[in-house]
């Protein structure tokens, strides 16, 4: 499913015929094929998405923008002053949130436009938000019903077009004139602002998304110099504005790390001035166990980021670099092409809206695991403390102290939302690669001889969530392993092993002679390929490994492995 | 009516914008003889409609000035105002 050209069919009561010029073009390392279906056909063209099978067949991004009055006729009542029945309209809601389930269940995914109205249309003007008088109302619950309805599609996502018609200047957004002369209600620059967000939105659904911010600390997280004027002498929160700015973006950053985000430091400075600061100033939002790794020293930022990156195991292209000064900036970039590195305001006033607008953290699913990483970092410092305190001893005797508890579970409707994060997200530890939906994933794991298993991991200082899964396809006298992912938090702890011990126990019930695995070999997933090489099977062909099941594959000494108890 | 060096602005912004739905190989050059109807022309009826439009949002932007460029009847007059930059900002200057 990598790859390929992202393919969008364009569904709309309208002309969106520039929209699909610009996504043609607007991601040159990927070009688009966009399909625009005849427009004002709504209705028929997600109709004729149903396919006889019932399975999704397809990696089509289904892309539906309506106005409200072509969906909802007692919209238009309401819109023409005449009286109106809600109970009508969200009926109507209802019928067209059911032809868009149906569609959904046919698509990879479906994005669509939330309804909107020129803010400049006065409607009924005071009494236009009074329920069952003004359209303004109407149109909000008519938006907030469609939501609903759609909630349990896992593949469904609402794009929001008042963002764009900002961007595209507010009211000029609206053009009568093209309305008229070709049927596009809006300028192109509103579509410009679309294509971004749906390219913004098709990134996340194949897990593009930064992982990690490394900031700067004078001058970024805080006004002035830390290493000359001490902690007390600070620029940050009390009366002055531009300390209540730097304040107020540390907040912003906090609450990206809700989302999973990791937050790290590299700054030239002295780490002893610098933490200082950031344990004791009164108004610091962030404190220490906010950042999984800090490099604050007088080497080259460059040198720190691949040791940060060493540190924490991810990759250049998972990262978002923040920075007042544009020589940092311009270092950071010229070292590492795939760090998103934001040009950044001069004013701190502009911090947090510069974050807040960013869209490399659009994600496609938010997980308990998500809002628990930066505590699994913080736990995983306490790891190594405890590692480096130890005395020398074997890797195998430091695994067991940790006491490292693995649960197993099949794939069902609780983990299905993470397990598909997982498998979208995992670069390094992943053998075939594959991005599904979660929709593709359940109906792939729905085959009789088809097994997809999660796997929890927890020791002695915390819970690591879940950050395994494995899979295998059953045919004659052979299991194949069909995904092998494991988050890089866990890689190195054995377990590993004790997810292939668990596939190597269903290809025994089965009635197999061997488990196999095939790696697809990826710019990043080198770190599998080593597992695979010294995991004990033969590598009968180049990356294709067989283990005969007549030998026993055991759980790894160091570990526990349990089955999670039936819901 | 405007300066036809400010129609030209506004023509050239509009090329901009226009620019960003067209391939790099099809982007309309901003110079006064640069064709915008015929075979010459990467643009088709949509893309010249959306010309017209941002150029009339630019002046009313830049100028204030409400100027209405779009005719349907000019749109397959090959020899109209439409046919160049250099045409379309003399119709553009007058027009305003």
């Amino acid at each position: 499913m990598t790859g390929a050209p992202v393919r969008y069919r364009l569904i709309s009561d309208f002309n969106l015929e520039t929209l699909a010029r610009i996504l043609r073009i607007n991601n040159p390392q990927k070009p688009a094929q966009v399909t625009v279906t005849p427009y004002g056909q709504a209705f028929q063209s997600l109709l004729a998405l149903q396919n006889p099978s019932g399975f999704p067949d397809t990696d089509e991004i289904g892309i539906v923008w309506t106005q409200p009055q072509s969906i909802v006729k007692t919209y238009t009542d309401a819109a023409n002053f005449l009286p109106y029945d809600t109970d009508a309209a969200l009926a109507e809601v209802n019928a067209f949130a059911d032809v868009l389930n149906q569609a959904a269940s046919n698509l990879r995914a479906l994005f669509i436009t939330r309804w909107t109205s020129p803010s400049t249309e006065r409607g009924l003007g005071p009494l236009d938000y009074r329920p069952g008088c003004g359209a303004r109302i109407l149109l909000d619950r008519m938006n907030i019903q469609l939501a609903d309805r759609l909630a349990s599609s896992s593949n469904i996502f609402f794009l929001e077009p008042d963002r764009w018609i900002g961007e595209a200047g507010g009211n000029a957004a609206w053009t009568p004139a093209l309305w008229y002369a070709a049927k596009a209600p809006f300028s192109s620059k509103v579509y410009q602002a679309a294509s971004n967000d749906i390219l913004s939105y098709t990134q996340a659904l194949g897990g593009h998304t930064k992982k990690l911010i490394i900031l700067d600390l004078d001058d970024t997280l805080w006004g002035g110099i830390v290493g000359e004027t001490g902690w007390q002498g600070i620029t940050l929160g009390g009366h002055s504005h531009a300390g209540e700015a730097f304040q107020d973006f540390q907040r912003a950053l906090k609450a990206l790390t809700q989302r999973g985000v990791l937050l790290a430091l590299c700054s030239k400075n002295d780490e002893p001035a610098a933490l200082e600061a950031i344990d004791k100033h009164p108004e610091m939002i962030l404190r220490r166990a906010d950042f999984a790794a800090w490099r604050i020293n007088w080497q080259d930022k460059a040198s720190n980021i691949r040791s940060i990156l060493e540190e924490i195991n991810l990759g250049a292209d998972a990262v978002l670099f923040i920075d007042d000064n544009p020589a940092e900036r311009g270092l950071v970039s010229e070292n590492f092409p795939q760090i998103l590195v934001p040009d950044w305001p001069k004013n701190p006033a502009l911090y947090p809206a510069a974050l807040k607008q960013l869209t490399c953290f659009d994600s496609v699913a938010l997980s308990d695991e998500d809002r628990q990483r930066a505590s699994y970092y913080a736990a995983e410092r306490m790891r190594r403390t405890f590692r480096d305190g130890e005395e020398t001893g074997s890797s195998t005797a430091w695994l067991e102290r940790l006491e490292i508890c693995v649960t197993v579970e099949e794939l069902n409707q609780t983990n299905l939302s993470r397990a598909a994060q997982l498998l979208n997200k995992t670069n390094q530890m992943n053998l075939s690669t594959r991005r599904m939906t979660e929709a593709e994933l359940a109906n792939w794991n729905a085959a009789p001889d088809r097994k997809i298993w999660t796997f929890r991991v927890a020791d002695r200082f915390g819970d690591y969530g879940l950050t395994g899964i494995i899979s295998g396809e059953h045919e004659g006298d052979t299991v194949s392993i069909i995904d092998f992912v494991l988050s890089c938090r866990v890689m190195g702890r054995q377990v590993e092993g004790a997810m292939v011990h668990q596939i190597f126990k269903w290809a025994k019930e089965q009635g197999a002679r061997h488990l196999e695995a095939r790696f697809v070999p990826t710019e990043r997933n080198r770190p599998c390929h080593d597992f695979w090489t010294a995991s004990g099977f033969e590598e009968v062909h180049p990356h294709h490994f067989r283990w005969v099941l007549d030998n026993p594959y055991a759980v790894p000494d160091a570990l526990t492995l349990k089955a999670q108890a039936a819901a | 009516m405007i300066d036809k060096n400010k129609a030209i602005e506004a023509i050239y912004a509009a090329i901009d914008e226009l620019n960003a739905q067209l391939p790099a190989d099809q982007h309309l050059q901003k110079s006064a003889d640069t064709n915008l109807t015929g075979e010459k022309s990467p643009l088709d009826s949509l893309g010249l409609i959306n010309l017209l439009v941002a150029i009339e949002q630019e002046i009313s932007k830049l100028h204030g000035k409400d100027v209405q460029l779009l005719d349907e009847n000019l749109l397959g007059e090959e020899g109209g105002p439409y046919r160049t930059v250099e045409t379309l900002a003399d119709y553009t200057a007058q027009s305003a």
